[in-house]
């Protein structure tokens, strides 16, 4: 996997922002890649940049320094038309509130990145069935979102990032509206069609439960990537199917053991 | 595109909202069909009122036939005019008339009404053509009696053998006659001399009406009185003296937009309000949106059909409403004639009024919808 070019490559980025004539350093050049295929966590405190880094990578915000690269693409130097067609193509996105559109109906919610895509209907109707039979929600097609329980929205989420088949997918806390249970089959139903449909997945998490199931698990504060661990039970994989704690979480929460100011928080 | 169904489902969610907000759509479009179908119904009086070879005479610089006097030597005068129909005996088709409105008392609705009346000669009857007795019998002169157009006796609800007491007299109505839903029918005819004496109008005419040979010689003729110095006469062919009359309908009808656009301003700020209440509630639909890769415009598009549809269910309501209006008689008043016209609503009307209130609806939607465009949404999630 090292051998092949980064998918991501995050090179030296810093981000502003002013906070009236006060300059913010939300992220403070972070140099960062990401192997083809990989399961990453970003896990930091609130307010440490993790989603203000997701953006860059998902082509939703530019960098005030550096250059950010994704398949190929050098992204930050895109306008903001180019961006969103870009976004179209190449990236997924799944929420923390799920985000489903709650007039249109899971197969609607679903067949709606597709209609940006130059695409038969035929063809949307077999890629939307599809990607809902994968996540289990062959048979609510026709379900509101307000007709459906939390994490059955979100695997419409998900099959609604998918849809398109995107290199990358994003997940900005996905599981931080759902309890343990549920965010469990979320993180399952993830890995699966990580190892199935070969994504790189970005998944940011305050939750050290989530940060557990991930391949390669990086930590931010303060703006800055203070740590990079790859788990070392899923070397060989990119899935491993422990519910425990891992090992690398373990030593993560030893890590905010020691710096109790930091714990990770909503 | 963003699907259509994004924008109406919206509106059925909230249909308490949209129902309300369209409502203000449906006054608007209910009273300009009502206006447009009532010039459109004056209008097509006037068009089909007048015989092409009639010319009706008044006296020069008054088109008002109330006012209107013609000697009785300038008459004699004018019926000397080459171009004028002659009966079998030689006797031109001239037709002198006393015209007047009197006000009379009804005891019904404790009221004075304003019955207009026309003093006639028999020849009239030759003259005007579309007039025709369709019930009772002529009057007979100097007997006190009239005759009534069937409009006026519909909306006064008259039968034969009533009297009606004009000026210090009681006149009796001994028939009903038509006259092809011309102005006539809202009139009472009686004796020419009868009327005149009563009023103390003898030595003159209010007008004249000529019967010419064709309806181009009508042209020549009307043309030749009026140029003619030695009689101050204004003449001109029924056909035109009703389209004259007719312009002012039309004149009418920019008084009519002018009243649809201030009332259209309440729906224009109804919609303009709900749709900002809309957006405010859905910035979390139109981050969604601009994160898959939906453009700014395509956001706007959305919304402004949103309103779109907002206005065309109000307009629709206008327009069921509006039509109900279809068929419905009434009468006007015509410079000083009144006249019985059918309120006319037409597909050609209900699509304007359509067009109009969707008009309403993209200027109330476009200012919303530029705002839902502008959304930028990471600000959006960030809120
Ligand atoms: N548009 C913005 N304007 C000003 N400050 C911002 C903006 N976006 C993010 N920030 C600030 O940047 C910091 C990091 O934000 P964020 O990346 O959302 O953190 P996280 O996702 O780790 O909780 C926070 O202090 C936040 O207030
Ligand atoms: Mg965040």
């Amino acid at each position: 996997m090292s051998n092949a070019p980064p998918i991501v490559l995050v090179d030296r980025c810093t981000k502003h922002y002013f906070r009236g004539s006060e300059r913010v350093e939300v992220l403070k050049s972070v140099h960062l890649e990401i192997a083809r295929g990989d399961f990453v966590g970003l896990i930091g405190p609130s307010g440490s940049g993790k989603t203000t880094l997701l953006n860059l990578i998902a082509g939703l915000d530019q960098p005030t320094t550096g250059r950010v690269v994704v398949n190929g693409v050098e992204i930050s130097a895109l306008t903001e038309s180019q961006l969103a067609l870009w976004r179209t193509n190449a990236v997924g996105f799944v929420f923390q509130f799920f985000n489903l559109i709650p007039v249109l109906t899971a197969y609607e919610n679903v067949e709606l990145p597709l209609l940006l895509l130059n695409m038969s209907r035929r063809r949307r109707r077999e890629q939307v069935m599809n990607i809902l039979e994968l996540v289990g929600l062959g048979h609510r097609l026709d379900h509101r979102p307000g007709q459906l329980s939390g994490g059955e929205q979100q695997r419409v989420g998900i099959a609604r990032a998918l849809v398109t088949d995107p290199a990358l997918v994003v997940a900005d806390e996905p599981t931080g509206d759902l309890d343990s249970r549920k965010s469990q089959e979320i993180l399952d139903l993830l890995q699966e069609l990580q190892v199935r449909l070969q994504k790189t997945i970005l998944l940011v998490t305050h939750d050290l439960a989530v940060a557990a199931r991930v391949r390669r698990l990086l930590r931010i504060q303060d703006g800055q990537l203070i740590d990079d661990t790859e788990n070392p039970e899923s070397t060989s994989h990119p899935l491993f199917g422990s519910r425990n704690v891992s090992s690398a979480a373990r030593r993560l929460e030893e890590q905010e053991r020691v710096k109790p100011s930091n714990a990770a928080g909503a | 595109m963003i699907p259509v169904a994004y924008s109406y489902r919206s509106l059925f969610v909230r249909w308490k909202t949209t129902f309300m907000t369209a409502t203000g759509f449906t006054l608007v479009v209910a009273a300009l069909i009502v206006m447009l179908a009532f010039i459109k119904g004056i209008q097509e009086v006037c068009e089909t009122s007048g015989d092409p070879e009639n010319i009706i005479v008044l006296n020069e610089g008054q088109p008002d036939e109330v006012l209107s006097q013609i000697p009785r030597s300038t008459a004699s005068q004018i019926e000397t005019a080459r171009g004028i129909m002659r009966d079998s005996q030689g006797r031109p088709l001239s037709s002198r008339e006393f015209f007047m409105v009197a006000s009379v008392y009804d005891y019904r609705i404790a009221d004075y009404v304003m019955y207009p009346l026309r003093g006639v000669h028999p020849v009239a009857f030759d003259v005007h053509s579309a007039v025709n007795l369709v019930s009772g019998r002529m009057f007979r002169p100097s007997q006190s009696e009239i005759i009534v157009g069937t409009g006026l006796m519909r909306s006064q609800k008259m039968s034969i053998g009533q009297t009606i007491n004009i000026g210090r007299k009681s006149w009796k109505v001994v028939g009903f006659f038509e006259a092809k839903g011309s102005a006539f029918e809202s009139e009472i005819w009686c004796d020419l001399d009868e009327l005149a004496s009563q009023f103390k109008r003898e030595g003159s005419y209010s007008s004249m009406v000529l019967r010419a040979i064709s309806p181009e010689a009508a042209k020549e003729l009307a043309e030749r009185l009026s140029d003619d110095k030695a009689i101050s006469v204004d003449a001109m062919t029924e056909v035109a003296y009703y389209a004259k009359q007719g312009e002012s309908a039309q004149s009418l009808q920019a008084a009519v937009w002018v009243i649809a656009w201030f009332m259209g301003i309440g729906a224009i700020f109804g919609v303009m309000n709900t749709m900002f209440a809309a957006i405010s509630q859905r910035l979390k639909d139109i981050a969604v949106l601009r994160l898959m890769g939906f453009m700014p415009w395509e956001i706007l598009i959305s919304f402004l059909l949103e309103a779109i549809f907002v206005s065309l269910i109000g307009g629709a309501m206008g327009s069921a409403i509006g039509y109900m209006i279809n068929g419905f008689t009434q009468s006007a008043s015509i410079g000083s004639h009144d006249v019985q016209f059918t309120f006319r609503v037409d597909s050609t009307l209900l699509l304007l009024a359509l067009a109009f209130s969707m008009f309403m609806g993209i200027i109330g939607g476009i200012v919303p919808a530029l705002s839902a465009m502008r959304i930028r949404p990471l600000e959006a999630f960030r809120a």
